[in-house]
């Protein structure tokens, strides 16, 4: 009897609240840093001085050289832009012959951080990832991995690089090599910013409105992909959950998988520095970070902010934006790989800029 | 009266049908898009016995691939109250998706989960009359947390 009444008054319940929607039964919204440290980890850059490491500094030169590229012309600084927080600006990349990426280039900070590389996570780390662009007739190329490497003996300064990068190798010049050294270089491309010290215990790292926009943040559900050291990039979700995304054409993960669960499933990206990293979204069709986060409360977590509520997150967001590593990403010798000399192509128009 | 009967069983079975029929999606993943057991959390992390027994009783219906519907889960307007329940729940937890996060991410997911049932917020209040099985003892949400923790410390330890 009572399990029946207490059915009852269940069923009552349910049915005078379907019309208030979702419950929100967590998440937390306790934005001490010993509670955030339970979702966050603060980034911590190595105390290696890195200038000194030969394969950092190889990794370095490789990763600015145009020469590389079938046309010599196009570098992973092409779209990657250092200066630039790692992005070029532009929805699709420019590469070989004027060919367009199918996707949005990510930005390379942080990306070590990343479980996997690639929006479809179809390489399992950074070295992986590297052998990639270099070989794709639509970005650097170049016809084999062979070419590669007669290219780069071709450049006699690469020889004492190679050889002390790895000098246990017999024949240090190979393709995986030269992975490595890219894939090492980027491992520290690293950028903690005000975040970091706010999750270390300094709260006044925050203004009274970046916390309000952590706030809401967390209310919104929004930390249940973003989350850990890099609030992103450590999970795949589907894209369009409640809601379905209205650009059905690029399936994700599915073309890596081919299973139907993965359609429409992408790695979550990152959001360091995402207020430096638009266009946004795998297909970058989203010019405006308020938009990103209207499109995300609506898509991923069935809610609709006001502007208010917008902004509000916004202004949480530009905390996790941190200056650029000038001195491990400067360029010393530039002759044939000028793009962080050059303004990103986008600069004027988004107001983007090293260090800005 | 024989004809208001007739006509009010006749307006009681279109209604019934109607609710029944009519309720939206029970968001019950077709067999093609569900998850191999081998992505499962309980697999890909070896969960002892008693974690999988809890899981499974009190978290799975909401938070797997392998929901167990309720009558009213099929009958308006109850129905939309589960089936939105059902996608924040998969948002924010998906046992059997356990392959989708890094081991980072693995450990934030079951230190939530620990702290939500630890703090009484899992199962929801609502959820629970109507669920009885699905209560948790202190024990049980004391075994998941420590399983979990030891996971965390071999990792770190790693």
């Amino acid at each position: 009897m009572t399990r029946i009444l207490a059915m009852c008054f269940g069923l009552g319940i349910l049915f005078l609240l379907t019309g208030c929607g979702s419950f929100d039964s967590d998440p937390s919204t306790d934005i001490s840093p010993a509670a955030l440290r339970s979702r966050f980890s603060p980034l911590e850059v190595p105390t290696i001085q890195t200038s000194q490491n030969p394969r950092v500094n190889l990794g370095r030169e490789l990763f600015y050289d145009k020469r590389l590229s079938t046309g010599e012309n196009t570098s992973c600084n092409s779209c990657h832009l250092l200066n630039a927080y790692g992005v070029d600006g532009h929805s699709y990349s420019t590469g070989h012959a004027g060919k367009l990426g199918g996707r949005n280039a990510p930005t390379v900070y942080n990306a070590g951080l990343n479980l996997a590389q690639f929006w479809d996570g179809r390489a399992k780390d950074l070295v992986e990832q590297a052998k990639g662009p270099i070989l794709n007739p639509v970005e650097m190329g170049m016809p084999s991995s062979a070419e590669v490497i007669t290219r780069i003996k071709s450049i006699p300064s690469y020889a004492p690089a190679f050889r002390q990068a790895f000098p246990d190798s017999p024949d240090s010049i190979t393709f995986d090599h030269f992975a490595e050294a890219v894939a090492t270089f980027e491992q520290g491309l690293l950028t903690p910013s005000r975040w970091d010290r706010y999750l270390e215990g300094d709260t006044s790292a925050f203004n009274e409105q970046e916390k309000q926009g952590l706030k809401l943040f967390l209310k919104t559900g929004c930390a249940s992909c973003h989350a850990g050291r890099g609030l992103g990039g450590n999970s795949y979700q589907k894209l369009g959950y409640p809601k379905s995304w209205p650009n059905q054409h690029d399936l994700g993960r599915y073309q890596v998988t081919s299973l139907d669960r993965d359609r429409m499933v992408f790695k979550v990206p990152t959001l360091r520095n995402i207020e430096k990293t638009g266009p946004y979204f795998h297909d970058g069709q989203v010019a405006s970070l308020n938009e990103a986060i209207d499109l995300m409360a609506q898509y991923q977590c069935g809610k609709k902010l006001s502007a208010d509520e917008i902004n509000r997150i916004a202004t949480f967001l530009k905390t996790l934006t941190g200056p650029l590593p000038e001195k491990y990403i400067a360029n010393v010798d530039s002759a044939a790989k000028d793009d962080t000399l050059a303004m990103p192509r986008n600069e004027a128009a988004n107001g983007k800029g090293a260090g800005r | 009266m024989r004809r208001t009967w007739m006509m009010l069983s006749g307006a009681i079975i279109v209604v019934a049908a109607v609710l029944v029929a009519g309720c939206s999606s029970n968001n019950i993943p077709a067999p093609e898009t569900r998850s191999p057991r081998s992505s499962s959390m309980e697999v890909m992390l070896g969960a002892d016995p008693q974690v999988r027994s809890t899981v499974h009783r009190a978290c799975y219906n909401c938070h797997s691939d392998q929901p167990r519907y309720p009558w009213y889960a099929s009958v308006w307007p109850s129905s939309s109250l589960v089936h939105s329940d059902r996608q924040t729940a998969l948002a924010r937890l998906n046992f059997s998706q356990w392959d989708r996060l890094s081991p980072e991410m693995s450990k934030i997911r079951l230190l939530d989960a620990c702290a939500m049932m630890t703090d009484n917020k899992m199962p929801l209040w609502y959820y629970r009359p109507l669920h009885p099985e699905a209560r948790l003892s202190a024990q049980e949400v004391q075994h998941f947390c420590a399983w979990a923790h030891s996971l965390n410390s071999m990792a770190e330890a790693r």
